[in-house]
């Protein structure tokens, strides 16, 4: 398929004119790069290598148009069930909604609308959004980029702790008339020795076409702490894609977890760059599949400075003819050295058509370095389930169990215990749900 | 009815292996009865097949516990009725608490029963007072179930689970393998505590030695998938001594 027909980018020149800060040449330079990335690559096929597992058949098949601002903005929008918050912000279609979003009240904590930031031409969002992005790899991120145009610019000062979480929601609506696209993009600009948890939750109609390519930048300042749980809760029919990227200065601190149980296609990726000495991430996260849904999780670690450490461990449960796939690609520069790179990725097949594919990759130009990594694939152990049927627990009840508790050993990971129940509480609902079916 | 477990002509197949070639045994309330026999003669079997575990294929006869056809119920149904088995190797169950499963296993046999499920508090209380007469540390209540435990930990977890459970009939599968001698001890008194007119053992055993610890009233020798002798405790007592080669099939 010639993916530069496709209508994605048709009216292109047109809609660029259009977009906010068209006047500013930076802006204006972004877009364009962009654009010619995505022109040149086109929608994710197999040649990328990035990108070998997953085909984007809906963005391939139907006519998919940019959405534009929905005119019909739902009362509430569903994110991670949170109670407790700083803030909360909510994004339908891309569009920041002030009317729906609660913003924060504590001192050196901002929120603005990505445009207004993108009209003003604000230095220091266009620096993080300007940052050396390889897009040969990430189309999907390349197209979002062209049509930069909204999305929140969260932003905590210098030694500033937010005391609550931050939940960004991004709701995405569905058009019978057309199938669209919605660009919902997060910057988040944490200021030295900052404190920040982050919940974003993508969500939408639980039926109905629509696709999300979502971006998120983040810009860490020395010694900051970010806690980054992305709960990827979709419709059905959905195809998500998501570009996370996060760069972490000397002694910045990240901890990380993503929860993807939504959408017919869906691929979560992120990108952690240890750009300074005494850098440590934690990268998590689980996820269920069933039918033929698509879930992809895909991280890059690039330890680019020495004594940087990262530890991720991903768990999944596939049932039905659904594929997942995990890959984790570590790259450890020449100059980085005595650096820890752990990863794990453990899957459970609940169906002989379900599959899982899993790519951990190592790239190491340094030799004082520990990494290591590992996979397992197995199904639900009937050792496990007659043990717990012996001592008068049904079949059912033992199942679920055993699920619960393969998956609840990621949540134990998550260090905010609000949102590590949250999230467990998401993941039993699906479970629930696969077990009515 | 309260007649406890009457097994007639019991015959299992593993695939086109016959183990169990005709059993006969009943084990009254109350009772303890000790299955004895060399390795590979089909004492392991017959407790996975009165416990229901899949994989055994039951080619004739019948078991009935209490009247109820255990062949045809559930392994969970038999949990219901009263049956009980303490694993020779207990399962590892990662992301699952002692204590969550304990009370998620309590309640799933007291609603079968028809009786009102217990309380957190409630529950906790019998809990620790069982854990306590057994010498478990509480922490081993919050661990994930039998994660970590050494061989002996995990022994003594089953018989906690026997104490909370309270079965009508509890079958010990090799409880006495890989333990030592004092770990031997702390099992045999545990049973020896919950020993009553209304609870049965069956207790299987390659060695005589748990024996010295819980006298039996009636031991079995099961050789070569038939039980070929039946006697009182001294019978464990003249096997330590000569073994078992009297019972093998050319003998």
């Amino acid at each position: 398929m010639n993916v530069i027909n496709t209508p994605l980018l048709q009216d292109y020149v047109t809609a660029a004119a259009a977009l906010p800060g068209a006047g500013d040449k930076r802006i204006t330079a972004l877009r364009a790069d962009a654009a010619a990335s995505y022109r040149s690559v086109g929608l994710p096929n197999p040649k990328i290598e990035a990108w070998k597992y997953t085909r984007l058949k809906d963005l391939e098949a139907l006519p998919f148009s940019r959405a534009e601002a929905s005119a019909l903005v739902p009362d509430t929008v569903e994110g991670s069930g949170l109670a407790a918050l700083s803030a909360r912000i909510v994004l339908v279609d891309g569009r920041f909604v002030p009317e729906l979003s609660v913003l924060p009240t504590q001192a050196g904590v901002s929120v603005a609308s990505l445009r207004s930031c993108l009209e003003a031409g604000e230095a220091a969002v266009v620096a993080i959004l300007d940052r050396d992005v390889d897009f040969s790899q990430a189309p999907l991120a390349a197209l979002a980029s062209a049509y930069l145009d909204d999305g929140a610019v969260l932003k905590v000062e210098d030694g500033v702790s937010v005391s609550k979480p931050i939940e960004v929601v991004a709701f995405s609506s569905t058009d019978p008339a057309t199938p669209r696209i919605a660009f919902p993009r997060l910057v988040v600009s944490l200021g030295k020795g900052a404190e920040l948890t982050l919940v974003e939750s993508f969500s939408g109609p639980a039926l109905g076409v629509y696709a999300v390519d979502a971006v998120t930048d983040i810009a860490m300042a020395e010694g900051a702490k970010l806690k980054h749980y992305v709960l990827q809760a979709e419709g059905r029919d959905a195809t998500h894609v998501s570009t996370g990227r996060c760069d972490l200065p000397k002694d910045a601190r990240y901890e990380g977890f993503i929860l993807q149980l939504g959408g017919k296609v869906s691929r979560h990726e992120m990108r952690l760059r240890m750009l300074g000495e005494g850098s440590d991430a934690k990268l998590n996260g689980a996820y269920a599949a069933k039918g033929d849904a698509i879930c992809d999780t895909t991280t890059q670690v690039d330890h680019i400075a020495a004594e940087t450490t990262t530890d991720q461990v991903f768990k999944g449960i596939l049932d039905g003819k659904s594929k997942g796939i995990y890959q984790g690609k570590v790259h450890v520069f020449r100059d980085a050295q005595r650096i820890i790179g752990n990863q794990m990725h453990n899957a459970l097949l609940l169906s002989r058509a379900a599959e899982v594919d899993c790519k951990p990759e190592l790239e190491i130009y340094a030799d004082d370095v520990k990494c290591s990594h590992g996979a397992t694939c197995g199904e639900l152990s009937d050792e496990q389930v007659f043990y717990l049927r012996s001592r008068g627990v049904d079949a059912v009840t033992a199942r679920a169990m055993l699920l619960e508790a393969f998956l609840g050993e990621t949540f134990a990971m998550i260090s905010d215990e609000a949102v590590s129940a949250a999230f467990a509480a998401k993941a039993s609902a699906w479970l629930d749900e696969r077990e009515r079916a | 009815m309260s007649n406890g477990l009457v097994i007639k002509d019991l015959r299992v197949s593993i695939g086109d292996k016959e183990i169990l070639k005709g059993i006969n045994l009943t084990v009254e309330p109350g009772v303890v009865h000790a299955i004895m026999g060399p390795n590979g003669s089909g004492k392991s079997t017959l407790a996975h097949v009165i416990s229901g575990r899949p994989g055994y294929e039951v080619t004739g006869g019948s078991i009935t516990f209490d009247g109820h056809d255990v062949l045809e119920m559930e392994p969970e149904e038999r949990a219901a009725v009263g049956l009980f088995l303490a694993f020779q190797y207990p399962v590892e169950i990662p992301g699952v608490t002692n204590v969550n499963f304990l009370k998620t296993a309590v309640n799933s046999l007291r609603k079968a029963r028809g009786e009102k499920e217990l309380d957190p508090m409630a529950f906790l209380k019998l809990l620790r007072e069982k854990a306590k007469a057994l010498e478990l540390p509480e922490d081993m209540l919050k661990r994930q179930l039998n994660v970590g435990f050494s061989g002996g930990e995990k022994k003594r977890n089953e018989m906690l689970q026997m104490a909370v459970l309270a079965p009508k009939l509890a079958i010990l599968d090799e409880t006495d393998s890989g333990l030592d001698i004092d770990a031997i001890r702390i099992v045999a008194e545990g049973v020896n505590a919950q020993r009553s007119p209304d609870r049965a053992f069956l207790v299987i055993t390659h060695y005589q030695r748990l024996l010295d610890y819980i006298v039996p009233d009636v031991v079995h020798v099961l050789a070569y998938g038939k039980i070929v002798e039946t006697g009182g405790a001294d019978l464990a007592r003249r096997l330590e001594k000569t073994g078992y080669a009297e019972y093998t099939p050319a003998a």
